[in-house]
């Protein structure tokens, strides 16, 4: 791969590599055909997962744990050749192994006998429609129609075929008679094609997926592989809010909120230059969509042009472009407007508005449009909705912590007035349609403005709150050496002459050689037995006469034939991740003389790596090193900006285990200031960010108010700060394992900042969780777990709930016995705590 | 035709290699002349390039492709590129590495990790066409 996938994305991938396996042995043992759907939301990466899959399948990959299949195929079905050509386009770029010739598109022109191995063939349901030349047979242009190649393929003994269906896109326009070509494809016909052993579906939600492939019958289910929202949402790929405006009085609109608009985007051009000239990063030229009624003319286009050109000067020729239905240029007095391919819109950085009626193919994608000014009626909720779907991608793939209105997208909606403002809420939530397949990874915000840090509040507390300690959640799919790759490669980085530690990646290889030398040595005796165990195959043989007596069995080891010797050693080498087996055997080789022979060394570095236990010292050596270079660099790696600072995050984030990073504040802060009705929200002060006017706006409920008055009003009281509730690296993150012993994380809900009376800063966590809440009891003991590692930092860590009789009760967390209470607690709902004498009342 | 032709002509010998010398990275000049062609088959070869003291240089350009030979250098390996070059070689074990290098590296270049994927796009006798 040429991007390195990031956790959930592998997560993904090794669950799917697992399911096609299952499928393609059940398919071998018993000629049962199986199914699963991927989904993930848009943004997501499923493309990319898909090319890691397919990668994995034909070439074998130590990081995915797959090996090679050598005879695997995939034929890829979508309802549209623009999109296939896109996905193949996508996959060309994001893998290095995946040669055009190895992602066909399948064509009239197709005329093999059957599929070949080591493909990724892309179809769409069009080409097999009852007219269509593919499926034609016994004809001058063609052979054998395509259900035959598909038969021939399945019923030889050459190919593993799996087939992807493509359901992933909003918006798809189906055609007639798909969903008989899809059943045709999946289940088979009788006299036709036999059904498709393995049918992976790849969609937005796995509803969608099951109503487009319809009823399954005789085939094995595998469980889903659902890509958790929550991490999509953490790992900063998709924008983390939406703002939804719109105007307070209806009917004064007119061309106000449309020269808002434009006054966003160019908001949105001069913090992007402002960011990308302070990080070095690839500038973002962003671009503002507008969506026109369906019967504008000329005349109507006209008069949205001519506001553009008023309130943004300097526009080039070919700034403003549409992607109509009608492919003609729009010629006005002023300028032309040309059609563009909507796919091309991303690259075309001259484009900076772009005119669009409905919605736009489903092949858009372009992270750069970060403004929509919609004048389409709320009855086309879904059509917008569809359209911001296009837009939610961060445009450098990665969260900007210097300026939070970078990590939003801004939306103008004239025609909506606030009832059916929450119809598109709705729709951007996943509550509109049954399926809630235009459900988007970023919160949905009313009237959001940009909030910098509190004039009011010292520097030194927003200093004091980065040392309070954060544990990213943890990730299972972790490796050691892959996390110690990632940071050499960025201590090694030379780029202005001050790489922290030139030649770290020689070092990170000594040391792990260093160590696999020292293994080889502690473990002679073991290496020694797994040599002679490659080199041998034990072969029972037992005697029958000639009658049926047992005559006797008898075994005896026999050299295994050179050629298996060799297959089996290179894949023990080249199953260790990151090519670190392989740097031992290039070591070994160096270290031995020229006669030395190559295979006995090969040998005797397999049989070292299949010893139990000689993994996992590796790997804790790789910790080691990343431990020291963390802790060595500390400051340094804190002082780093942009996409450096965001990789070495990922790098601290990569532990299988909790590890405690700090919190990491933002420069400033992008927040509703209305609530989803649209009446404004109530404001509070104190807050570490806020207007001018020292003022911040919160969505609170009664008690949540109640707390935040009671701690801003304490003679101590310093600041608050209302923690995130995303898992997001500006927030304070504790880890939780649920019932199902999955890693979740909880945003807990207020840091307090208070002063000692000897003038010194301290923190509290004040939580009005709430005990009706799902995982209150894990999240609970999460809390007393975090209060047991790092309480020191802590004047309070309390949790509150609202007691029956409306009192709120408190649990604090850095009391030992409160930590015994809530740990030795057997009960279902953890009110009883609340109400028990460990509890005192909040006040 | 009587002045000649303009373009030029290269001989190679063209033999077996054993798989496994390429991938210990002992055979490089062995390999160069096709990563050459991979490249487009312009300008000079990229050989072995050793400095003046008998060392591998870390990385190498010509003005049709690169080859970076150690990844510790990959930053100013990065930075040198130049606007022409079509591939570049990336010489490293490490999936991590290659991708991290990679997506640095502008998305029209054609990457290649040596020798894993030079191997696998080369090899023969895999058992199908």
């Amino acid at each position: 791969m040429r991007y390195e996938l990031i956790d959930y994305q592998r997560e993904a991938a090794i669950g799917v590599v697992d399911r096609l396996r299952l499928g393609r042995e059940l398919w071998a043992s018993s000629k049962m055909p199986s199914s699963f759907a991927l989904s993930a939301i848009t943004g997501a990466g499923k493309t990319v997962i898909a090319a890691a899959v397919i990668e994995a399948l034909l070439y074998g990959s130590a990081d995915l744990g797959a090996e090679a299949e050598h005879n695997a195929t995939f034929l890829w079905i979508t309802d549209d050749p623009a999109l296939n050509r896109q996905t193949r386009n996508r996959m060309l770029g994001a893998s290095d192994l995946l040669l055009p010739h190895t992602l066909m598109e399948i064509d009239d022109g197709f005329l093999e006998q059957e599929l070949r191995p080591n493909r990724c063939y892309f179809l769409n349901t069009q080409k097999l429609s009852k007219t269509s030349r593919l499926v034609q047979s016994g004809t001058n242009l063609r052979q054998v129609s395509f259900w035959e190649i598909l038969t021939n393929t399945i019923n030889g003994d050459k190919v593993n075929l799996y087939l992807i269906l493509d359901e992933a896109h909003r918006g798809m326009r189906r055609t007639p008679d798909r969903t008989t070509i899809v059943q045709r494809l999946i289940q088979g016909e009788k006299g036709s094609n036999p059904p498709a052993p393995v049918v992976w579906g790849i969609s937005a939600t796995i509803d969608r997926f099951t109503k487009a492939i319809g009823e399954m019958k005789d085939r094995a289910a595998y469980p889903h592989v659902v890509v958790d929202i929550e991490k999509v949402r953490a790992s900063g790929l998709v924008k983390d809010s939406i703002g939804l405006d719109q105007p307070d009085e209806k009917g004064t609109f007119s061309t106000t909120l449309l020269r808002d608009a434009i006054r966003a985007a160019r908001e949105f051009e001069a913090r992007w230059a402002a960011y990308c000239d302070a990080a070095g990063e690839p500038k973002v030229l962003p671009a503002l969509v507008i969506q026109v009624p369906d019967k504008s003319d000329a005349a109507k286009i006209g008069e949205f042009v001519q506001v553009v050109e008023s309130e943004w000067p300097d526009l080039g020729p070919n700034a403003i472009a549409h992607v109509f239905g009608e492919h003609e240029p729009v010629v006005l007095g002023s300028r032309t407007i040309g059609w563009v391919y909507p796919e091309s819109i991303e690259t075309e950085r001259d484009i900076r508005v772009v005119l669009a009626k409905e919605a736009i193919s489903t092949g858009w994608d372009c992270p750069r449009a970060e403004v929509l000014y919609s004048e389409r009626p709320a009855k086309d909720a879904t059509h917008i909705a569809q359209v911001i779907g296009r837009m939610v991608r961060q445009p450098l793939a990665h969260r900007i912590a210097t300026d939070d209105a970078l990590n939003s997208v801004t939306c103008y909606l004239p025609l909506f007035d606030r009832k059916a403002l929450s119809s598109i809420k709705d729709e951007l939530e996943g509550k509109a349609a049954e399926n809630g397949e235009n459900k988007v990874g970023p919160e949905v915000v009313r009237d959001p403005k940009v909030f910098e840090r509190n004039p009011r509040i010292a520097a030194e507390v927003f200093e004091f709150i980065e040392t309070l300690p954060s544990i990213p959640t943890p990730d299972t799919s972790a490796s050691p050496l892959r996390r110690a790759k990632n940071l050499v490669r960025l201590l090694a980085d030379d780029v202005s002459g001050r790489a922290l530690l030139e030649d770290a990646d020689a070092l990170l290889t000594q040391a792990l050689n260093a160590r696999m030398d020292g293994l080889a040595a502690e473990h002679a005796a073991a290496v020694a037995a797994n040599v002679t165990d490659i080199k041998t195959v034990v072969v029972h043989t037992s005697k029958v006469t000639t009658t049926g007596q047992d005559a006797g069995a008898s075994s005896r080891q026999i050299e295994t034939h050179a050629k298996d010797i060799d297959r089996d050693t290179r894949r023990i080498i080249k199953s260790v991740k990151e090519g670190v087996g392989a740097a031992y055997y290039a070591h070994r080789i160096s270290q031995s003389d020229l006669v030395a022979n190559k295979l006995d060394i090969r040998v005797e570095v397999a049989a070292l790596l299949r010893v139990d236990g000689v993994i996992a010292e590796i790997e804790a050596t790789a910790n080691k090193f990343v431990q020291k270079q963390l802790t060595k660099f500390a400051v340094e790696i804190k002082n780093t900006t942009g996409a450096t600072r965001d990789a070495y995050r990922k790098v601290q984030e990569q532990t299988p285990a909790p590890e405690a990073i700090t919190v990491e504040l933002r420069a400033n802060e992008k927040a509703a200031t209305k609530k989803g009705d649209g009446e404004a929200l109530p404001t509070f002060e104190g807050h570490i960010y806020s207007d001018a006017a020292g003022r911040f706006p919160a969505q609170l409920n009664d008690w949540e108010q109640e707390v935040v008055t009671t701690e801003i009003n304490r003679r101590s009281f310093v600041a608050w700060y209302r923690n995130p509730q995303r898992a997001t690296p500006n927030s304070l993150r504790i880890p939780y394992q649920d019932e199902t012993s999955k890693w979740a994380s909880l945003q807990i809900d207020f840091i307090i900042v208070s002063r000692r009376d000897d003038g010194t800063l301290a923190a509290s966590i004040v939580d009005p969780h709430g005990d009706h809440l799902a995982d209150a009891k894990a999240k609970l003991r999460a809390l007393a777990d975090f209060a047991d590692n790092h309480g020191e930092c802590f004047l309070r860590i309390q949790s509150v709930a609202k007691a029956a009789d409306g009192t709120l009760r408190v649990l604090d967390l850095l009391d030992a016995k409160v930590r015994k209470a809530v740990r030795t607690f057997e009960g279902g709902k953890v009110s009883a705590l609340y109400l028990s004498a460990h509890a005192t009342l909040y006040k | 035709m009587a002045e000649g032709f303009g373009e030029n002509v290269q001989f190679f010998e063209l033999t077996y290699l054993d798989a496994e010398v390429v991938e210990l990275d002992i055979a490089f000049c062995s390999v160069a002349p096709l990563l050459w062609l991979r490249a487009g088959g312009r300008g000079p070869i990229i050989g072995e390039s050793l400095d003046a003291a008998g060392r591998r240089k870390p990385y190498a350009w010509t003005d049709a492709y690169g080859v970076l030979f150690n990844p510790d250098r990959w930053r100013t390996f990065v930075g040198n590129r130049r606007e022409s070059a079509s591939t570049a070689f990336v010489v490293t074990d490490s999936q991590t590495t290659f991708a991290g290098i990679a997506s640095e590296l502008p998305g029209t270049l054609d990457v290649v990790r040596l020798y894993e994927n030079y191997l696998t796009t080369f090899a023969i006798n895999w058992g199908y066409l």
